[in-house]
């Protein structure tokens, strides 16, 4: 991928992709563009640069798409809006999947981002950095099952698409997101990346049978394992009523005394987590809400490049 | 088990806090919306079981510390095991020994005296503690005890009503004499729960180590629980002055004999004091005041010697003038005395076996004495030599027998007499003295026999042991040999004298004084009114060289002034000493009045007996003047406090103090405050306090809560 990202790690995090200067920001797409410039700031373009204009096939128009790519001779016969695309028009086809399960609004008392905002200024830039190498992508919002879909395309206007697309999507009070892979893996027809954004709180054989689907058929997969420092580290003090964000169900508990068990399930919840990337060949990375965001990404992305090398 | 706070049982309900804590904290739980519930789930669902079980365990813990709290101070007591569970309901027969004495006078801390005190206790005895159907005694303790209720009555009310109107005496204590009363009680009684209850001010002079003694306590507290009830809470010690006046040497003085008032003060305080005594005479200071430096704790002598040219009857006192403000009992601080004079003392000196030649002569040496120069008034003396024949001996206040040879049955019957009626007899043995006629005749008149005649060697004298004065009065002079030495004349030839066996213990024969190798040298014995001093050697230098040494002529004096007071020589008496008066016998079949020193009255009539007109009156249980008079008559005589009761110095621990005289510590239930009487009879009669253990196991669970909830962490 570093070929086809185009960038090299950051020299140092931009102080402005820390999440509770992020969280000062209103719009989404601004968010994710501070992450982005912050993290070019120290990088350099790649002089690598995939283009074609051979005509692959339709689509349908979707709002941010280019108008000069509109098909005005299909628009003149069937009085509708098609884009042309073309073969080797991208480099990559990547998709973002970005889980708005209720589970992902949390917000710990020390984090400034819910944990579904931190998916989604991580996810915007991802896609950002990406369009502007001319890679398409795709966003899937996934819930109870793919909730909104917005297909493939590298034109410029692209990010904002996604970002408005984030913006508006509503949370679903339930998560199915092995169903969502499954679903999303069957409309994903040629090779490309997955970026799947998610704090995965659901069946874990399911979700793991999801992303064997994608494996199946070549896709690249990267699990953006999303957590808020509470949940990591449990640090509540006083007894207290733990509410599910899902279901209709509540636990008093003793946060001291149920401390040393909770963070065993936890731990033990991550760690196979990883263990099935790792064996499935697919890249894990842990995002917590307290981090900066382009610290994340750029350990990351640098991480990938130096795989690559 | 019982408690002695029940009141306090009330504080129970704090063990509710411990809940209300709990379930207030339930009610105000947080309530957090979280993401990642599976894995709270899985770790609820290991610890719910434990969590509750500790929480359960925490909630008891802490109900439990604040119950054993509770309980504390509500002061549980177990019964103990020696006693029976129905012991509780037993009928409880109770002996109350109350200290009297006059100590109990003082002042107590709550502003009244120890008497008050007691009285307030006893009433809290009688009225709150002992329940209807137990019976109870009332001992009145001093140095004697009188009982106030004698036989077990079950009339609480008036029990009560007795003591409220009990006097206090003016003797000192005696706790012995008390519990040896209570002893003969609680051994007849045969109510199952025996108590001996004594009310006190704790006057440590009043332990007196008496033979016997610690049998007596062991016998008591095996057969009774003894509470003893201190009514002096206060620890400092209350300081007292007191004077004690000593019988005086002589009570008959003439004109040229002075009176010899003979007073001990003590000061019972830690600083030293000048004390100023004041003699009154007759209602007037016949002097100065005299002033001394009485050490902390220690005692002077000040001795006052007036003169009374006025023949009749004297009284006076002498008193503390300066005691105010350092003073913790007033009744000590004065003492009263009755003195007689007369213009002279008709003395008769019999010479039995006269000899030519002046100083080899028995009476010359005697004679001499008595009338040194023709004008010493003190005596009037008269001098026969052989028998006595018919002489009339009423009309001499002393008979001397020298160099006696053997009595004629007549001469014994009328010495008997003479003696009988008051009269006084002193004899001294001869050469020529047959003793075994003596013996046999004279058996009835003469307080010891005379047996065999013993002879020193002249390398090695006999001599007066100073040492072994007995306590008579007239010889207390002689007790310190730097004053008057009767230890410097050494005797030869002495009679082995051998005390007759005493009719009654009143008449006993005291050996006055004795000689250096223990044998009696001056033997004396009452007979009716009057008095018989037997000497073992003579009365000039033919067995011994007395008559030229310095102390025989105060020795004479005080001897025969003694025996010449007669009748008299008992007007200054101790307390409860009954006084014995002698009138004319023109007083036959008539009464005496006698003015009490607190003004009442009492009319006694006069008795005709063998020792002639006598009146005696038992009463004097109050120090100071009493009156006697009738119609052209008119006699006085003075009755004085005991010494030591003015002590008023206290156990430090009574109840270690009891335990040395072999009381068990589970027999005696020690009171320091009356107000805590009805707790700790609880205590005595229902076993031991456990308040103590269940602090303890308070503290300790409270250590194991606090480390539990630590360790479950509960403390967040």
């Amino acid at each position: 991928m570093t070929d086809t990202y185009g960038v090299q790690a950051p020299v140092t995090p931009s102080s402005a992709a820390h999440p509770q200067t992020l969280a000062r920001i209103a719009r989404l797409e601004l968010r994710a563009r501070t992450v982005v410039d912050g993290m070019l700031s120290g990088m350099h373009r790649s002089p690598h640069r995939g283009s074609s204009v051979e005509f692959a096939q339709h689509r349908d128009y979707v709002p941010g798409d280019e108008i000069r790519h509109i098909d005005w001779k299909v628009y003149a016969r069937s009085d509708r809006y098609h884009i042309k695309q073309f073969e080797e028009e991208t480099n990559l086809r990547a998709t973002v999947l970005l889980d708005v399960s209720e589970s992902m609004n949390y917000r710990g008392a020390q984090s400034a981002l819910s944990k579904r905002d931190y998916a989604a200024v991580c996810s915007v830039a991802l896609a950002s950095l990406l369009i502007r190498q001319r890679d398409a992508v795709a966003l899937a919002i996934c819930g109870d099952g793919v909730e909104q879909f917005v297909p493939h395309s590298s034109t410029p206007g692209h990010t904002r698409t996604i970002s408005e697309t984030i913006e508006k999507a509503k949370p679903s009070a339930k998560s199915n997101l092995g169903g969502s892979l499954h679903d999303l893996a069957e409309r994903m027809q040629r090779r490309g990346l997955l970026l799947a954004f998610s704090d995965f709180f659901t069946q874990p054989e399911d979700v793991m049978r999801g992303l064997q689907h994608f494996r199946h058929r070549h896709h690249e997969v990267v699990l953006f394992h999303v957590l808020d420092r509470d949940e990591i580290e449990f640090p509540f003090k006083t007894a207290a009523t733990f509410l599910d964000m899902e279901v209709e169900s509540a636990i008093t508990a003793e946060p001291n005394a149920l401390r040393r068990e909770y963070l065993a399930a936890f731990g033990a919840f991550v760690e196979g987590l990883k263990r099935d990337c790792r064996e499935l060949g697919m890249d894990y990375v842990l995002l917590r809400t307290d981090e900066p965001v382009d610290t994340t990404l750029a350990r990351y992305l640098a991480t990938r490049m130096n795989r690559a090398r | 088990m019982t408690f002695l706070n029940p009141v306090l049982l009330g504080a129970a309900a704090l063990i509710s806090i411990p809940l209300l804590i709990h379930l207030l904290r339930r009610q105000k739980l947080p309530v957090i919306k979280w993401a990642a519930m599976e894995f709270l789930r899985q770790s609820q669902s290991k610890l719910r079981r434990r969590v509750r079980i500790e929480e359960l365990l925490l909630l008891l813990l802490r109900m439990t510390i604040i119950a054993l709290v509770v309980l504390a101070l509500a002061r549980p007591v177990l019964r103990s095991i020696s006693l029976p569970i129905i012991s509780q309901n037993s009928r409880v027969y109770a002996v109350i020994v109350i200290d009297n004495s006059y100590s109990m006078g003082q002042s107590s801390e709550r502003g009244v005296t120890a008497w008050t005190a007691t009285k307030q206790a006893v009433h809290q005895l009688l009225t709150r503690i002992l329940r209807p159907g137990d019976s109870v005694s009332v001992l009145l303790m001093n140095h004697t005890v009188k009982p106030l209720i004698e036989s077990p009555t079950y009339d609480l009310r008036m029990a009560d009503a007795q003591v409220k109107n009990a006097p206090l005496s003016f003797n000192s204590t005696d706790f012995t004499a008390g519990a040896r009363a209570a002893l003969a009680l609680v051994h007849g009684a045969a109510a199952p729960v025996k108590e001996v209850y004594f009310f006190t001010d704790d006057q440590k002079s009043g332990m007196t180590s008496a033979a016997g003694q610690q049998m007596v306590w062991q016998q008591l507290s095996k057969a009774a629980h003894i509470v003893w009830v201190s009514a002096m809470s206060q620890t400092s010690e209350v300081p007292n002055l007191a004077l004690h006046l000593r019988a005086p040497s002589r009570e008959l003085v003439t004109a040229n004999l002075p009176a010899r008032l003979e007073t001990v003060i003590s000061n019972y305080s830690g600083i030293s004091r000048n004390i100023t005594l004041q003699l009154q005479l007759d209602g007037a200071p016949p002097g100065a005041p005299q002033s001394i430096e009485v050490p902390a704790y220690g005692k002077q002598s000040v001795a006052f010697t007036p003169y009374l040219p006025q023949p009749g009857i004297h009284t006076g006192s002498i008193s503390i003038a300066n005691s105010a403000s350092i003073d913790g009992l007033a009744t000590d601080n004065s003492a009263s005395f009755v003195l007689h004079s007369r213009s002279n003392i008709p003395v008769l000196v019999q010479d039995m076996s006269p000899a030519f030649g002046g100083s080899s002569s028995s009476s010359f040496y005697l004679y001499t004495a008595l009338q040194p120069d023709s004008t010493s008034h003190i005596f009037a003396p008269t001098l026969i030599e052989g028998r006595l024949g018919a002489v009339n001996l009423s009309r001499y206040s002393c008979v001397i027998i020298t160099g006696i040879t053997t009595l004629s049955a007549n001469e014994v019957q009328a010495l008997i007499h003479y003696v009988s009626a008051g009269g006084g007899l002193l004899i001294f043995p001869g050469p020529a003295t047959n003793a075994v006629s003596l013996n046999s005749l004279a058996a009835k008149l003469l307080p010891a026999k005379l047996t065999a005649k013993m002879t020193s060697s002249p390398d090695q004298p006999l001599t007066l042991d100073s040492g072994s004065i007995t306590d008579d009065p007239s010889l207390d002079i002689f007790r310190d040999a730097s004053i008057l030495n009767i230890g410097d004349a050494a005797f030869n030839t002495y009679f082995n004298l051998v005390p007759s066996n005493p009719i009654d213990s009143a008449s006993a024969p005291r050996v006055l004084v004795k000689f250096s190798n223990g044998k009696p040298a001056v033997v004396s014995s009452t007979l009716g009114l009057g008095k018989v001093v037997l000497f073992a050697s003579t009365a000039d230098t033919r067995w011994n060289n007395l008559p030229a040494r310095g102390a025989y002529l105060p020795l004479l004096y005080q001897i025969v002034t003694s025996l010449a007071a007669g009748p008299q020589s008992h007007v200054n008496l101790a307390l409860d000493t009954p006084a014995v008066l002698s009138l004319p016998i023109a007083f036959s079949g008539r009464s005496v009045t006698i003015t009490r020193p607190d003004g009442r009255h009492s009319v006694i009539p006069t008795v005709l007996g063998p020792n002639g007109v006598t009146v005696q009156y038992s009463d004097t249980d109050m120090p100071g003047i009493y009156q006697v008079t009738a119609p052209g008559y008119r006699d006085a005589f003075a009755v004085t406090l005991p010494s030591g009761e003015g002590d008023l110095r206290r156990m430090t621990n009574t109840q270690a103090f009891l335990e040395q005289e072999g009381v068990k510590a589970a027999s005696i239930t020690v009171v320091n405050n009356p107000n805590q009487l009805a707790a700790a009879v609880k205590l005595s009669r229902y076993g031991s306090e456990i308040w103590r253990s269940l602090v303890v196991a308070a503290m300790f669970l409270l250590g194991v809560e606090s480390l539990l909830a630590r360790l479950i962490g509960r403390r967040g």
